[in-house]
């Protein structure tokens, strides 16, 4: 499908509505939007496989994807233009060769979606504005949320993340001038590595607030003076490593509140005492 | 009404002759005989799986029973919402189930399902990479509800109900798998955990089972890893979750945001020889017979933190022959016997 106009495609409950892409129209997607300031929904739509992307946002101003599946594309949803909005609400992204969704610069919400065995679940490619709620990243075989752009602003919250492979959970790589963060709230971190990497003078920012992160070494990561971690009301697992290992990162501000069971608890580790009010 | 709906939509997304080995229909009007299109659908699963390519989809258009089914390559079954497709499994050999999928590297998804009343298994996952099992019902097996035991696979089961099977509600087995907004209900076993698996399960139901969730790891090559969030486990005949270690294995089991109910204990820990990490956060266990959290032997290790633990039996917490615990803080517990054992309150960072 190529759609250059405000539209919305349906199929209700009941409608068993299946799209499979051919490489050689509409530039290799299954569902591909194009225009300038449009508004698009999809709803109810299953696509499976047979081109590179699923659904392509090149051009538009915003799209909704509700109750939707998409599998065996490469990467099921991209968002290609920049300060559009994108909502991806009870949907299933999974058995993508690549990735679950690349956010570009996006203001982008994820809500109840199931991301899961793909190669990434999500991207962050762009100064994006990303909110992951009440969904469930798993089994992704290198990163969950791989955060590789300057300027990202990411916000997870009630999300089970799990299982991811490679890298693992969260990956954050920060560089250039410029000031990455990622919020991990009343979220689940488990068998993945939650790693931060900002190198100068770029800076990586991460809050873990009444969040769980268990893996089986180190469990937080963080490499560069400019990897600061924030923690409230958090426990922190390592089964046989380290709650939270510094190479050479910047503070950890705490409120004095978390828990971190592990053998070694924390390693090379600068904290500053949050007070409280 | 419905089907026409489905007409409407196949056309107009291009749903053409050359594209119908990718997706076939099954009816309840159908004819195996017939090449398993839109207007000649197959009347069983099984036909329309011979007829799909790998890939591909298999349609229901309308209730009824469909047969049951062998797969050994990758497909969907899709029955979307207000329509039934029935599958009954009528052999009662425990290898034998009523969708029974066996194909290497195979990527299968099954979604509306309703797999009832049969001998045998409901579903056995015995050779293949993927599976996603969606809105489906899976009861009154003899053996298990769902058998997930194809090993290094990845499995996910979503918004389901398993319930009174005779085996394990569901049984997993050297997969890594995530459960959410699963009910496993009045099974033999709610779910079973066994080999080298990991298992997240997120806004479940376990109840009214025999034993709940029940993890084992006889070996060091055979690891597993139990993840519970935001979950009701209640009134199981045993314990809400049993783990039992032996011959150098090694289990963690992290239970948080959840409530274990009632039953004979909530979280216990059976450690002969190797290891296994316990951790309860921000968890409510009550209304038990013995023990809220018992640990057992040398190498079991506890962590408990924010949870409150209520009964009017037994103990809160039992340590015993060796159990260990590097405790957080914050725990109330209200119990007869409120610690058997020695708690250690870990520091706050």
């Amino acid at each position: 499908v190529y759609i250059a106009k405000s539209v919305a495609l349906i199929a209700p409950p009941g409608v068993h509505a299946s799209i499979t892409g051919n490489p050689y129209v509409n530039l290799d997607s299954a569902v591909y939007i194009d225009g300038d300031s449009i508004r698009v929904s999809l709803r109810g739509l299953r696509i499976n496989g047979g081109s590179t992307w699923g659904v392509y946002f090149n051009r538009g101003a915003r799209l909704e994807i509700d109750d939707c599946a998409i599998t065996r594309t490469a990467q099921a949803v991209t968002l290609a233009p920049a300060n559009s909005e994108a909502v991806i609400s009870d949907s299933a992204l999974y058995d993508n060769i690549d990735v679950g969704v690349v956010t570009g610069s996006a203001n982008v919400l994820l809500n109840r979606v199931r991301l899961e065995s793909n190669s990434w679940g999500v991207m962050v490619s762009g100064a994006a504005m990303l909110i992951v709620r009440d969904s469930v990243i798993a089994r992704n075989s290198i990163d969950g949320i791989d955060v590789t752009s300057a300027a990202a602003n990411v916000t997870v919250e009630r999300t089970t993340i799990s299982d991811n492979g490679f890298i693992g959970g969260i990956s954050i790589l920060s560089t250039f001038n410029q000031v990455t963060t990622v919020r991990l709230v009343s979220s689940v971190l488990e068998r993945n590595l939650l790693a931060m990497f900002a190198y100068p003078p770029a800076q990586a920012r991460v809050a873990l607030v009444n969040s769980m992160v268990a893996n089986e070494a180190a469990a937080v990561a963080m490499q560069g003076p400019g990897a600061a971690l924030y923690l409230k009301g958090s426990t922190i697992h390592s089964t046989s490593g380290t709650g939270i290992q510094s190479y050479s990162g910047g503070p950890v501000y705490t409120s004095v509140d978390n828990r971190i069971d592990a053998p070694t608890p924390v390693d090379q580790v600068f904290f500053v005492n949050r007070p409280w009010y | 009404m419905a089907r026409s709906f489905i007409v409407a939509v196949a056309v107009l997304l291009g749903c053409t002759s050359a594209l119908a080995a990718q997706r076939v229909f099954v009816a309840s009007y159908g004819n195996d005989g017939d090449p398993c299109t839109l207007v000649l659908p197959c009347r069983g699963f099984a036909a329309a799986i011979a007829a799909v390519s790998s890939g591909g989809e298999v349609v229901v258009l309308d209730s009824a029973g469909y047969g049951p089914a062998s797969i050994d390559k990758s497909l969907a079954i899709v029955a979307p919402k207000g329509v039934y497709a029935g599958v009954t499994s009528s052999s009662l050999d425990p290898n034998s189930a009523a969708i029974f999928i066996d194909g290497a590297n195979a990527h299968v998804a099954l979604r509306g399902l309703a797999l009832r009343s049969g001998s045998g298994s409901g579903i056995i996952f015995a050779q293949g990479e993927k599976l996603e099992i969606r809105d489906c019902i899976v009861e009154n097996m003899v053996h298990a509800g769902i058998a997930a035991i194809a090993p290094a696979s990845s499995v996910s089961i979503v918004d389901s109900v398993i319930r009174g099977n005779g085996g394990s509600g569901i049984d997993i087995a050297d997969t890594t798998a995530t459960l959410l907004r699963v009910r496993s209900e009045r099974n033999g076993g709610g779910i079973a955990v066994r080999g080298k698996s990991n298992l997240e399960i997120v806004d479940g139901i376990v109840a009214h089972n025999v034993f709940g969730i029940t993890v084992w790891s006889v070996d060091a090559t055979s690891p597993a890893s139990v993840s519970v969030d935001q979950t009701t486990i209640s009134d199981q005949a045993v314990s809400g979750i049993d783990v039992h270690v032996t011959s150098g294995g090694s289990v963690t089991v992290r239970v948080s945001a959840s409530v274990v109910l009632r039953g004979i204990a909530g979280v216990t820990a059976v450690v002969a020889t190797g290891q296994a990490a316990v951790r309860v956060l921000d968890s409510h266990l009550a209304d038990f017979q013995t023990t809220g959290v018992n640990l057992d032997g040398a190498g079991a290790r506890l962590f408990v933190s924010g949870n409150t633990i209520m009964s009017d039996n037994g103990t809160g917490i039992s340590l015993s022959n060796g159990a260990s615990a590097g405790s957080g803080v914050n725990n109330r517990i209200d119990v007869p016997v409120p610690v058997s054992g020695a708690l250690v309150n870990a520091p706050a960072y």
